[in-house]
This record gives structure tokens, sequence and C-alpha cells, in this order.
């Protein structure tokens, strides 16, 4: 029977954003203290340099300059950091091989030297004085001439090296026992994650106390790096990341190096420092998700049901790329092999997490051959489907090699089935190779796509969440979970739900560490993983409550129960105390629960049906978007509009990625050609279609209260519906992203 | 050194008050809003040449990229930052609805979201849907795929026709 809960599924008014809409929450670049220096950073002008010498005297004798680094400063800092709980995929493993202010230079916009000024136009003028003399290097600008032999050898282990090689059950023996074979290739384009905040770090010391204020996606991993990098413990540094402008898995890693430089550089100086990235250096300073080809084979047994997979995956890592695995994928089929390359290149880092890792690029080319077997057997897409990838709970799953297992909850064929009927697929669909419509050159055509993204994990012995009543009974929990104002109003409702209590006397802090507790802030895991300490925390503070309570009121503290606020006499409620009451006689109530995660983080997985309707102007190879339908599992719903808001910004997101986002490198000497939002196409207000959202609920025995997440499964399956829609508009594949107009128009051997 | 380039005293309106200053003639608007003012609503969008509206403000009710706009230009002109929209505790009909439609994430663009929709609905109170698309086309988002703040526009619109406050 499902139970009845007071908040979880409700949409609530979420006062968390009032800060936010009168223009009070300040972020990083708005809490620059008094007397800060400002940090400016020399970038590389060449794709591939060897330092022969650089001299600073001129631009450290520049009035207002109290600070300048080099690659001469860095020899007592490691430049590898592993973490002992470094679990293979752990978050604390950060700039292995970072190599930041080296004497070689690896990519156009590499550091090379940093300024601390007490003004920005000081500091950029002081830039202009540092003499660098480079020895140019051949440079490998495309990933086809770092194989080629006689290349320069980007890394001391070379330019190409296998980052992951899974194989499960039968792996490619398997392919000898399919009836039905399909392969296919796709090619992807760089992109940025696409944050409107920049990056920004004030490192400020007092006396060997350090505090950071930075723009973070998880301050205990800065924080936890920070200690390693400086030699500090842990109980010397706070770092306060709250709010962010948006971070995506962009600044996951410490891969932007200026947090290193600033670090640096705030050790030399007895003044606060602040670095705020330009829109320019937020692309040439951060980890890009990487480009590169997917190359997909499927096989399918006598009744067309997927039972083997080999992928294999070639990226350009850039010149620094994270040469440790990324298991971010899951898969429900039997049997399969998948293997990802990294090739190095002179570009800066690609590293790959955009909101989503590699699930992006593989539910991109995974849905799109899924369609062209469907059309190979004449088969109704969305019925195929359902007969072929009929996901289902309790079916096989292999997590990135980390575990096999079984999947926890899946509604999927639900989802096909409900949104199928939403966007009235039906009539819609006329066919293969038949569009919906044509009209004076422009064909309209409708795709569907079925993405999923794991959204549990675990990669810390144990997660934390504080619980504090105050002695008049208003409640705060302090939990690191930065990204999601989806999650944070979850863990709000939770904790109401657990505890009894009423919904507007709970909040939630962000705060700063080391006073938050460490928890998830990424793998979309906030409320599926990150809620277990805040539930355990909720017990406990009730159990203390109701221990309190129960002498006061002449009961078993057994016979107690709470509801609004208030601690009841079961069967009644006549007899009753306040939480006010009984917090204002303790003064302080309070518990930090521990959630210690068991094997089902492995076995959560969310999904969507998306359906879209496109149409494409074949005289300008223009594509329009008109309409989207998702259908959406994410088990239990929690916060209804926030995770419609969700699926919103992951279609802006994963449409811009099909059509328009790419960032371009000058061929010849490597620069960023469009490090800048006007040139470096995200959608727009005047891009984003109609839409209609529903959400079907599996439910999921494991997870606490029945929640998956959902932030990355929202930038995986729109980008495939997309690329089926304009096949059935065009009748021409798009195999190569992003489908921009130009790549239309050759497609149709128009140009 | 710093350099000096001179400059001159200008008086403004700013939320309503006037206000007198003394400004260089290479200082921008959002120099003086955030640094001089303290008012950090509006973001500085400098470097990105206004490309994703972070610093719109609105000068006699119009939206304006601040980062590109300077401060001596100002002189006599009415200015409106999100500091000033809501009365005391009372929010905005704007700021209701988008708190109401869920259309705050990181919350980086909004208050250069509300300002460019508080322009348009003072100037047509009952836009389409395409008509608010196309106001807001300059203000950039990665987190709402905007459509919560498009829904947020037309729900306010609505109670600010229906004499709602």
């Amino acid at each position: 029977m499902e139970k009845k809960f007071k908040y979880i599924g409700k949409n609530i008014k979420d006062v968390g954003a009032i800060a936010k809409v009168t223009g009070r929450a300040k972020y990083t670049g708005d809490k620059v203290p008094r007397g800060v220096l400002y940090v400016a950073i020399l970038k590389s002008p060449y794709a591939h340099a060897k330092i022969l010498n650089i001299d600073t005297s001129e631009a450290e004798n520049l009035s207002g300059v109290e600070a300048v680094v080099t690659h001469k400063d860095i020899n007592d800092f490691p430049v590898k950091i592993i973490s002992e709980t470094d679990e293979g995929f752990g978050p604390y493993g950060g700039i292995a091989d970072a190599h930041f202010l080296d004497d070689e230079v690896m990519y156009v916009g590499d550091e090379v030297a940093a300024i601390a000024a007490i003004s920005q136009q000081i500091a950029k003028e002081a830039l202009e004085l540092i003499r660098v003399e480079y020895e140019v290097l051949p440079a490998i600008l495309n990933m086809e001439d770092a194989k080629k032999t006689g290349a320069p050898q980007l890394t001391n282990k070379g330019n190409v090296f296998v980052r992951n090689k899974l194989q499960w059950k039968k792996g490619l023996k398997a392919f000898e026992e399919a009836e039905y074979i399909f392969e296919d290739e796709m090619a992807f384009s760089s992109i940025q994650a696409g944050f409107i905040e920049p990056n920004a770090y004030i490192f400020e010391w007092f006396g060997n106390n350090l505090e950071i204020k930075c723009k973070t996606q998880d301050p205990w991993r800065d924080h936890v790096i920070i200690s390693q990098f400086l030699k500090l413990p842990l109980n010397r540094i706070s770092v306060d990341g709250y709010p962010s402008g948006g971070t995506f898995g962009g600044l996951h890693q410490g891969l932007c190096r200026a947090l290193y430089i600033t670090a640096v550089i705030s050790k030399k100086v007895s003044k606060p420092v602040c670095f705020v990235a330009s829109r320019q250096e937020t692309m040439t300073l951060n980890a890009l998700k990487h480009r590169g080809k997917l190359y997909n084979k499927i096989g399918l047994d006598k009744n067309k049901k997927w039972m083997a997979i080999h992928q294999k995956i070639v990226m350009d890592s850039g010149a620094r790329g994270n040469p440790r695995p990324v298991p971010c994928r899951v898969y429900f089929c039997p049997n399969g092999v998948i293997e990802t390359t990294g090739v190095h290149t002179n570009r800066s880092s690609q590293f790959g997490c955009t909101r989503a890792v590699d699930d992006v690029l593989q539910n991109a080319a995974f849905d799109t051959i899924i369609d062209q077997a469907a059309e190979n057997f004449g088969i109704d897409p969305v019925e195929f489907r359902m007969n072929s990838f009929d996901y289902k709970t309790g079916d096989y799953l292999n997590w990135g090699g980390i575990r096999e297992t079984t999947l926890s909850s899946c509604a999927a064929r639900k989802c096909l089935e409900k949104g199928a009927k939403l966007a009235d697929w039906s009539n819609k669909w006329k066919g293969w190779k038949i569009p919906m419509a044509v009209e004076d050159g422009k064909r309209r055509g409708i795709g569907v796509s079925l993405g999923w993204h794991p959204t549990s994990g675990s990669f810390s012995p144990a997660y934390h969440s504080n619980l504090k009543i105050l002695q008049d009974g208003t409640a705060e929990i302090r939990t690191s979970i930065i990204p999601s104002c989806d999650s944070e109003m979850g863990h709000i409702k939770i904790c109401a739900e657990v505890l009894g209590a009423k919904i507007e006397d709970v909040k939630f802090i962000h705060g700063k560490t080391p006073e938050i507790p460490l928890n998830i802030c990424w793998l979309s895991s906030g409320l599926s993983t990150g809620s277990l300490p805040t539930i355990e925390a909720a017990k406990e503070v009730k159990r203390k409550l109701f221990g309190a309570a129960a002498p006061i009121l002449g009961v078993n503290p057994k016979d107690l129960e709470s509801e609004n606020s208030i601690i009841y006499v079961k069967g009644n409620r006549d007899e009753c105390l306040s939480f006010k009451r009984v917090a204002d006689k303790m003064r302080l109530v309070e518990s930090t629960g521990i959630g210690l995660t068991s094997d089902y983080v492995w076995r959560v997985v969310s999904f969507c049906a998306v359906f879209i309707k496109v149409e494409v102007d074949t005289e300008t190879g223009g594509v329009k978007v008109l309409d989207v339908v998702s259908a959406c599992d994410i088990g239990k719903v929690v916060n209804p509009l926030k995770a419609e808001g969700q699926l919103d910004g992951g279609m802006a997101s994963n449409l811009g990625y099909a059509l328009s986002e790419e960032i371009v490198w000058d061929k010849n000497d490597g620069t960023m050609l469009n490090p800048n939002f006007l040139d470096f196409k995200m959608l727009t207000a005047m891009d984003v279609p109609t839409r209609k959202t529903i959400f079907v609920e599996s439910v999921d025995k494991e997870t606490p209260f029945g929640v998956k997440g959902i932030g990355e499964l929202a930038n995986v399956p729109y980008a495939p519906a997309l690329l089926n829609a304009i096949y059935n508009a065009i009748g021409v594949r798009i195999k190569e992203l992003p489908a921009t107009p130009e790549k239309i128009l050759k497609a149709l051997g128009k140009i | 050194m710093e350099k000096i380039v001179g400059g001159k005293s200008i008086t403004f309106i700013l939320n309503g008050k006037e206000l007198s200053i003394f400004v260089e003639a290479n200082e921008t608007l959002i120099d003086v809003l955030r640094n001089r003012l303290g008012l950090t609503g509006a973001k500085d969008e400098t470097s990105d040449n206004g490309a994703s509206g972070v610093s719109t403000v609105l000068i006699d009710g119009k939206p304006v990229i601040s980062s590109l706009t300077l401060a001596i230009e100002l002189d006599g002109e009415k200015i409106e930052t999100i500091e000033g929209l809501a009365n005391g505790e009372k929010l905005h009909p704007l700021q209701e609805a988008f708190i109401d439609q869920d259309a705050v994430q990181c919350g980086y663009c909004i208050p250069a979201q509300i300002m460019t929709a508080k322009a348009l609905l003072d100037m047509n109170s009952d836009p389409t849907r395409q008509e608010v698309q196309e106001a807001i086309s300059g203000n950039m988002c990665r987190c709402t795929g905007y459509q919560a703040i498009i829904n947020a526009i037309l729900s306010a619109a609505k109670t600010m026709r229906e004499g709602g406050e």
C-alpha cells in the first residue's frame, strides 16, 4: 500500500530562493574582502613549447605588484595527489600529473606565471612585463597526428593510453551466438560545461589557518586536496563554496589549476588573494568534455533481444587528460566489451564531465544504432525498444566494472508507453523514411529515444549530515550537497517527514567546511545516496526529543508520535508537547547522522523516454525543435516542479550538444577560436521548444523513500531522440555532432 | 601606477533615490554598482562582452548591459537594479512567481532575468510566450533550460494584470 506523505511528492515553496531573487545571495566574486590582491595568470601563446628563460624582474618592480609566481616556485609542492581512500574513481585523487606552472607548456592558454597586484588593471599590466623565452616545439593538433610514427611524445608514457577496458561474461565471443549484428560509428565535438558563473577563488590566511571561498562542486574535495597540496592539517582549513553558479561536473576533481596557483601565491603575500576567471579563461583553464569517436556494435538473438555489446571510444584527452578510468557507464546487456582509449594532443584537458560523463556520447550513439536496427527489421522504433531493449527491474547490470549486480527498479517500458501516448506517436509516426509532413522545403519528423543514467553511488566509506533543533523548535540541516536545489529541498522534506516536523520550521544550511559534514556532491546522488545520513540524524533527534518528552507526559517514549512539530501521545492527541517546549528545556537537540551505503547504490538507474518533433529547413539546413515529450522514471518523485526543471535544463543542454555546441581550434596553431558565449553556441530562450513532462514512478524498495536521481539523466536522452527525428524528417543520418546546418546541407547533397 | 583619466560628478536616480557621486571617465556602471555601492546583484560580464547578460540593469526602464555602459554617461538617468525591486519584505510579483514556478536553480542569472522581465512587463502587460522568449533571449541560463523562467514571467504578468501586488 502506498504510504501517504505529507511533503514528499508535493510542490512546496522554496524560501531558500528568496536571497537569490532579491540579489542578496553572495557568490564568491561578491565576497571579495578589503585589501585583496588580484591574481592574473600569464598564459602560453604556443601549443607546445619549452620555457628556456623567464624574467619577471620588470613585473616585480611595477608599483602595486606584490608577488610573482613561476614554475621555479612550484618545486616544493606536490604535483600528484592521491587520496588514501581513492577507490579507482575516488573524488579526491584529483590532480595526478597536473604539472601546472611547468617549464613546458602544452597548449595555447596553458599557465606560465601568475601575478598578485593591488588592482586587476595593474595585475594585467604586469603580465605584459614578464619576459619569456620559448623554444617552440612541434605540436600535435589532432588525434590522427598523435598516433603517427615520429610524432612528439607528449607524456613519458607516449600519446596513446588505454583508459579503460571492461569485459564481462562472454565478451566478444557472444557475437558468435548473435543472430543479428549492427555496427556504426559516430563522431563528437568537444564542449564546455557552460556554467554562467566563472571560476573564482579567494584565499585568506589568518595566522596559519586558511579560509578559502571558492566556486566549487564539492567543498570537501577542495578542502582535502588543498590540505595535501599545502601540507596543511585538515583542521586548519575551511572552504566556503555556497552558492555556486552552476558546475555540472565541470569543476570536478580539481582540474582547474588556477586553484593551485592561487594557493601558491597566497603563501607569498600577507593579504588575501583573489582569482576570478574571465570567460575565456573559464574555457581554457577548465577541463572540457572530450571530442572523439564512438564505435558501437550490438548483437541481438533470434528473438531480436539484445544480448551483446562492443563499444570502442577513442577520445582526445588533451595534453594532460585524466589517465584513470571513468567507469560512469551502466549496461544491462548480458555480455560485453567496452574499450576507451585516450589520445594526448596539445589542447587543454578534456576530462569529460559536463552534466553526465561519457553517457552523453554513449546514449547519443547507442539510441541511434537501435533505430537503425529497428529500420532494418521494418519495425516501429517504440515497439522495437519494448521488444528488444526491454529493461526491467532485476535485469543484469554492469556498473562500469565496479559491480556486476541487478537493476533495483525500472519503469522504462511504461515510460515508452505513456510517453508515446502523450506524444500521439501512433498518429505522428508514419513509418521509416516517411516524414510527419513536408511543405515548401520544410520537412517535419518525429523521433524517440530511451535514455538512462546511474543515479546513486558511493565513493566514501561514509557520508554525514548534521541536524540541530534550536531552542525555539526550528531545525537546521547541514550537509555538503552544493550543486542541486532539487536535492536540498528533498533533504528538507525527508527530514520533516521522518522527524514529524512542520516543514516551514526546517531549513537547509550550506555553510562551509569543516562544519558542513561530508556528503556526495555528484553522480546525481544527492537524494538517493545523500539523504541516508539526514534520515539517520532525523531518527536520532526524534529519539532524543521523545526521550525528553516522555517523562513530562508520563508515558513511555514508544507511546509517542509527532506531526507538525508537536509530540503527541498515540491515541490521545490532547496529550502533547511542542518541539519548542522540549527544545527550550534542552536548549539544543542535535545529531550527526552517518549514512553507510550498502550495495544498493550500484543498482539504481533512472530512465527517460523522449519523443521529439522537429522541422528541418532543407534550404538552410536549420533545425527547429517543435515539441518535446519526456516520460521519466526517477522512482518516487520528491519535488515534482523541481524535477521537471532538471529535465528542462538537461534538455536545453543536450539539444545544444546535438545542434550547435562545439569548441573550435585553429588547425595550424591550436588556439581556441571561440572561447566566449557568442561563438560557443548554447541554446537561448528563443531556441527552446514547448514541452510536456510526465513522471512514471517505478517502485524502488532499496533507496531511501524509493527516490532516484535526475540531474545527469536529464542531459542524455534528448540528443538521440533529436537525431532520430532528423532522420525521420530528411532520410539521412547525421553521424557527426553537432548537427549544424552545414552538416545537414552536406548530408542532403546541397553543398 | 594607477592611471588617472579624469572624470566628473554625476547625479542619477538609483532605485528611486537620488545619488551624486564622482566617477572616472573609464568607470563602467557595473564597477560603480558592485565596487562603489556594494550592490552585487548584477554580475560583472566585462570579459564576456556582455554575451551572458548577467550584468543587466534597467536604465530609463530599458534593459542595459551595465558591464558595457560607462557610468559617466548616466548623469540625470533613472537606474533600477534587483535590489530595488522588493518593497521591504514584500516581493515584486516577478520575484514571487520565480519562486513559485521553481525558476531559480543556481540563481546566478536570476537578477538579470528578473530585471529584463520587469522591463518587458512594464511595457507590455500581456506578452505572448514568444515575446517573453525574445525579451530574455540575451539572458543566458545553463541550469533551467528557460522553461520555468518563461512560465514565471507569464504567471507574474497575469498577477499584475489582475491587480495583484
